[in-house]
């Protein structure tokens, strides 16, 4: 009997079959559905909230995008009058069910029935649509500064007295002179002595929130276009932005958005992201799916954050790292990996990609690579490539990294099975220019700098107190600064999410 | 808005009767066949702390501001830095020995054949006795309507129309099962038997069990 009332991922479903079960099928059917065969999502059949609001004919639904949290989920907004009553998922959207949408050519009407989860942020989006504290237009200071006095003002105002600026609170008794925007529109250098700084239309920053679509063309038109500044400010760099760049560099600029897989992972080191709050694709997806592994024991995670976010409810141990220690402890981790000798040295000896897969690998790491550690080099601090090494360089070997071939003579990075990982040799180019390289992972090993090391010893102070074997080798004191100043880590190259496409 | 709550607190109390009539007349309990043993497995392990549960409640059941049918129980386990937070969703449990019943003097609160405990607002006179009585803190007062008691009723409404409760819905990690203990099958019959493995003692004979916390 449940047969009949289970829908598949992109199958048709009747809605009046779905009512016409029995609360048993019912029941069944929700209990079945994580029972049933992997790839085989079985949806519980059932009407969005209540039924007969669906068949109302002043009810329109309206299919969106939560803005929660910026890991935007779909969602279904019930309007009734023009007002919104209520919100739930979007089971077209890839982020509501656990990565199974359904099929997008689906009519509405056949997925009107169906449940589709979204998180409590998603639900409560109605509160602060009609929030009667919500913001709706400009309101004046009337009393002191800090009183939280204000009067309501028409936007005319508004908008002539941030143009033109002048003394706009002189009715408080107050003969300060506010700068208007006008101020900034000049040509004029902000300082002449400092040309850098740009005209004074660069005194006009806007800070703003999230740059979603939309959103960054309409104020760079504003911003840019019209008032002539360079500064709109978005908020990428306190969030994402670390995450972004620490995969740009790891997959040589290849992809951004690398996380780890909540559907096979066996275990996660979540470095400060929220899996049960926000992270793309979102709680109803990564942190779902998480959780529901974690209840089948499929899965272990520890959480890397000074907060003991949602997610720490599961995890197999949380880290309050020190803000700002994230990188040390990491360093740290490395560090004991690297004296302890707990490397996959057969994978790290893997220089291209090609043999590691012959190898079972689906990626390489770059420990063998040679980067260049000269100090009056141009490329000094950036991995060799055979164009270093050219006098008539082709544009291709722009791309050519270089290992250590036999002999300690550079080879491309293709051209060998397997590389050492460690070493520090002149090498000659074409033109008879000495230039001195190093393997990625021997810098790595012998990362010194004062900064470095403190780094590396509160890291480890901090592993040890989590009961962690120490590194055997801790100098008492920070060791004399070297004027190696790159940071290539020896890092793995991995393949993108594969079920998740990500917006960001 | 409070158009919309009394006519659903209407909407409500008619459903009511009709179950009511179901349970007390023989010839009309074929009909609460199809509600059979509902009852709610709840798997804190898959439990995320998102409080959709919460809020699709709310738009459901539109409780007054402050009160919920189902919450999410938020507690700190341990100290720092062995420290971690717990989240435990629960709700009426639906008490077969419920001292929700006991308490009320007006027969306000009874239990029907499906085993659902439900209260007549047209009895309850809004005396608060059953909220005090109710070990989970499941019960509250509707101060929009006249103070009386309101619970979790597995959103009996929506059972009617084949629809599973709203927090059930509404989870994204499926944290609560939700099936029938007359025939268990599924998901649902699997945690049933885990819960009964681990279950000591049920003197309430509950309808809603908890699956712990693995994590301790």
């Amino acid at each position: 009997m449940s047969d009949t009332n289970q829908t598949t991922k992109g199958q048709n479903c009747n809605r009046r079959q779905l009512l016409a079960g029995s609360a048993f099928a019912l029941a069944a059917a929700v209990t079945e559905s994580a029972l049933g065969e992997e790839k085989q999502q079985v949806r519980p059949p059932s009407c969005y909230g209540q039924a007969a609001e669906i068949t109302d004919p002043e009810v329109r639904v309206v299919h969106s995008v939560c803005l929660g949290c910026n890991a935007r989920c779909g969602n279904r907004q019930i309007v009734k009058n023009g007002r919104l009553e209520k919100i739930s998922g979007n089971p077209y959207h890839p982020y509501n069910s656990l990565g199974t949408p359904v099929a997008y050519d689906t009519p509405v009407s056949q997925t009107l029935t169906l449940p589709s989860p979204v998180c409590g942020k998603a639900h409560d989006a109605v509160s602060y649509v009609y929030n009667e504290r919500r913001l709706l237009r400009p309101l004046k200071r009337v009393g002191k500064r800090g009183e939280g006095r204000f009067e309501e003002i028409k936007w005319e105002q508004l908008i002539k007295e941030i143009g033109h600026g002048g003394q706009l609170f002189s009715h408080l008794g107050e003969e300060r002179e506010v700068p208007g925007l006008a101020a900034c529109l000049s040509d004029e250098p902000i300082d002449p002595n400092d040309p850098y700084l740009g005209s004074k239309r660069n005194g006009f920053t806007l800070i703003t929130g999230r740059l979603q679509s939309g959103r960054q063309e309409f104020i760079d038109r504003f911003v840019k276009s019209s008032v002539g500044s360079i500064n709109r400010i978005g908020h990428t760099d306190i969030c994402g932005l670390g995450f972004r760049m620490g995969n740009y560099a790891m997959t040589e600029g290849k992809q951004v958005e690398l996380k780890a897989d909540p559907w096979s992972a066996e275990y996660i080191l979540v470095f400060g992201a929220n899996i049960y709050e926000a992270l793309q694709p979102g709680i109803n997806t990564y942190g779902a799916a998480v959780a529901e592994r974690y209840a089948k024991n499929e899965i272990k995670f520890t959480i890397v954050d000074p907060r003991a976010q949602n997610a720490s409810v599961h995890a197999h141990d949380w880290l309050p790292v020190i803000p700002g220690q994230d990188g040390a402890l990491a360093m740290a981790m490395i560090r004991w990996i690297i004296e302890n000798d707990r490397y996959n040295r057969d994978f790290l000896h893997l220089p291209n990609l090609a043999v590691a897969r012959e190898k079972g690998y689906s990626g390489y790491a770059n420990a063998t690579h040679l980067v260049i550690i000269e100090e009056n080099h141009p490329h000094n601090g950036q991995f060799l490539r055979a164009v270093d090494l050219k006098t008539v360089p082709t544009e291709e070997e722009k791309d050519i990294f270089m290992v250590l071939g036999k002999s300690s003579q550079p080879v491309t990075f293709t051209a060998v099975a397997s590389a050492p990982i460690e070493g520090e040799v002149e090498i000659t180019s074409e033109s008879g220019q000495k230039i001195r390289v190093a393997t990625a992972f021997s810098l790595m090993k012998k990362l010194r700098s004062v900064i470095q090391w403190q780094n590396i010893r509160a890291g480890a102070e901090f592993l040890k107190s989590r009961s962690v074997k120490q590194p055997k080798t801790l100098p008492a004191t920070a060791p004399k600064r070297r004027s190696v100043n790159t940071m290539v880590p020896a890092t793995i190259v991995t393949v993108p999410m594969p079920r998740s496409p990500s917006l960001c | 808005m409070k158009e919309r709550r009394t006519f659903l607190k209407h909407t409500g109390m008619v459903l009511l009767d009709a179950v009511t009539v179901r349970a007390v007349s023989p010839k009309m309990s074929v009909g609460s066949e199809r509600l059979s043993q509902p009852a709610m497995i709840i798997d804190v392990n898959r439990c995320t702390g998102c409080n959709s549960c919460i809020i699709a409640c709310k738009e459901q059941n539109l409780t007054p501001s402050g009160y919920f049918n189902t919450r999410v129980e938020k507690k700190e386990i341990g100290t720092y830095p062995k420290a971690w937070p717990a989240y435990i969703p629960d709700l009426c449990h639906q008490c077969r020995n419920a001292p929700c019943i006991t308490a009320c003097q007006y027969d306000a609160t009874f239990i029907l054949d499906s085993g659902i405990v439900v209260t007549d607002w047209s009895r309850c006179t809004g005396d608060g006795a059953c909220v005090a009585a109710c070990p989970y803190g499941a019960r509250f007062q509707d101060a929009n309507n006249g103070n009386k008691a309101d619970k979790c009723n597995f959103c009996i409404d929506r059972l009617e129309q084949n629809l599973v409760p709203a927090c059930v819905e509404n989870c994204p990690s499926r944290a609560r099962i939700f099936g029938d203990l007359a025939n268990p099958r599924g998901e649902f019959a699997a945690y049933l038997k885990r819960f009964q493995a681990t279950q000591t003692k049920d003197h309430r004979q509950e309808r809603t069990f908890h699956i712990n916390a693995s994590k301790s």
